[in-house]
């Protein structure tokens, strides 16, 4: 059986944007310089070297240090970044919980933020229509699904991004440090 | 770069969901709400009037009534600079999409393009009842070349936002530069003056290599001028059709080289 995620030799450098600050459009097109050829001390290794796999039908927890690059992992996975040697490989459909309503706009309501959430995650408009109800329920917002984003708690908030990206019924479910949501039983919920 | 250019086409649900979010957001909140999109031109339209009739009246002759003439190409003209000034902050402010969530960071100057393009639109109606005010009717013929400029213009539009908003990201400068180049841009297209002008035709080379030169001038010849045929429509095509083309390609393959660096560097 092929596995879910699989992570083979991976290394991702990132850039430290310091010593190059006074680089201009000119001398990155005359040196292309913005095509990395980057020195070492210009660069921050966040994972080096690193492998491994997740089976189908599995949960696997990464702990570490601030720092340690779970995070880096995690978008390395999710494909929002690429690494800069080695291969990730994932199989079907991915919905990230890296931040939660990332895409909400403020100033419209929940309804048409849920829309367009769902739409961003990979959804079509009749599959959100027929998970519409169990992703407010789910968020316990039904009285205020109507009222502008940016009315709500911090909390509130985080219950509707949690409850799109569930419903999104991916085959791959990548969760950073975000299931510190609502209430205890919200929590429980969330965790089933 | 091609099967990228292919998914453009399965992102139409995003896109259009998205230039609907934008349209919405705008007005809310707003007692006028999409009466706006009416409203800003026509005060626009009444300001130049009143400006050119009243206080300095222009009586360059052929381009009479003034204030159709020149709305005539500034209606464009605002769909082209508003776009491109939206589009080279899109990115940078659609930032937490693109490092949070698995985003198609292509999606966002392209809707900074089409939200100014249903503005341009909104806008026309009030350019309608303005052709009937003054009793100016265009040649029926001549309209069938205002699609053609549009697309041309959508084509072009979306080529250059690419490429600002690519590159903007990793040198914030363009922006500002890119406000002021606009202005001198505007004035070095024949819009508020006609390109029959002798001291414009004096420089015509100059005039013919700037690609909105033939935009504008398409968009005049169609709406304003019926003493004949849209005679302008080799440049159009020619010219301009195929720099879109290529305009848009290029912006499409530099946007798609530097892709992977967006979520780091916004």
């Amino acid at each position: 059986m092929t596995p879910a995620i699989e992570l083979v030799n991976v290394s991702k450098m990132y850039r430290r944007y310091g010593g190059r600050q006074f680089s201009t459009l000119k001398s990155a097109l005359l040196q292309r310089s913005i095509v990395r050829n980057l020195q070492p001390s210009e660069t921050f290794p966040a994972l080096t070297d690193v492998s491994f796999s997740v089976a189908k039908g599995s949960t696997y927890g990464v702990m570490g240090r601030n720092g340690s690059g779970k995070s880096t992992a995690l978008k390395l996975v999710a494909g929002i970044t690429k690494p800069t040697s080695g291969s990730v490989h994932v199989e079907g459909r991915i919905s990230a919980l890296i931040e939660l309503g990332a895409g909400f706009h403020p100033e419209i309501s929940g309804r048409e933020n849920v829309f367009i959430n769902g739409i961003m995650l990979g959804l079509s408009k009749r599959e959100i229509q027929e998970r519409f109800d169990e992703i407010v329920d789910f968020a316990e917002l039904r009285e205020f699904i109507d009222a502008p984003v940016k009315t709500y708690s911090s909390g509130m908030y985080m219950r509707l991004g949690f409850a799109v990206a569930i419903n999104v019924n991916p085959d791959v479910l990548l969760v950073d440090e975000v299931l510190a949501v609502g209430d205890e039983g919200f929590t429980h919920k969330c965790l089933d | 770069m091609l099967s990228n250019l292919a998914n453009l086409f399965r992102y139409r649900g995003l896109i259009q969901s998205l230039v609907a979010r934008e349209l919405k957001a705008r007005y809310r909140g707003s007692a006028l709400g999409f009466v706006w999109s009416f409203v800003n031109p026509l005060l626009l339209l009444l300001i130049y009037t009143y400006v050119f009739t009243a206080v300095m009246p222009n009586n360059t002759e052929g381009v009479q009534p003034y204030a159709l003439f020149m709305f005539c190409g500034i209606l464009p003209w605002t769909w082209f600079s508003s776009s491109l000034s939206e589009a080279a902050n899109s990115l940078i402010s659609g930032g937490n999409l693109i490092k949070k969530v698995l985003f198609p960071a292509e999606v966002l100057p392209i809707v900074s393009v089409l939200t100014n393009m249903v503005h341009f639109f909104l806008g026309l109606p009030i350019l309608v009842a303005f052709l009937l005010v003054y009793q100016h009717f265009p040649r029926p013929e001549n309209l069938l070349w205002f699609p053609v400029a549009v697309l041309l213009q959508l084509l072009f539009t979306t080529g250059l936002a690419l490429i600002l908003s690519a590159l903007a990201v990793h040198f914030r400068d363009i922006k500002d530069i890119l406000a002021n180049l606009l202005t001198l841009w505007f004035f070095a297209t024949p819009i508020i003056y006609p390109w029959f002008q002798p001291s414009v035709r004096k420089f015509h080379t100059f005039f013919d290599v700037n690609p909105f030169t033939h935009l504008a001038v398409t968009y005049q010849e169609a709406l304003f001028f019926n003493q004949g045929p849209v005679g302008h429509w080799k440049w159009l095509l020619g010219y301009l059709g195929v720099g879109s083309v290529l305009l848009f390609l290029a912006g499409y393959w530099l946007f798609d080289r530097l892709r992977d660096s967006f979520a780091e560097a916004v």
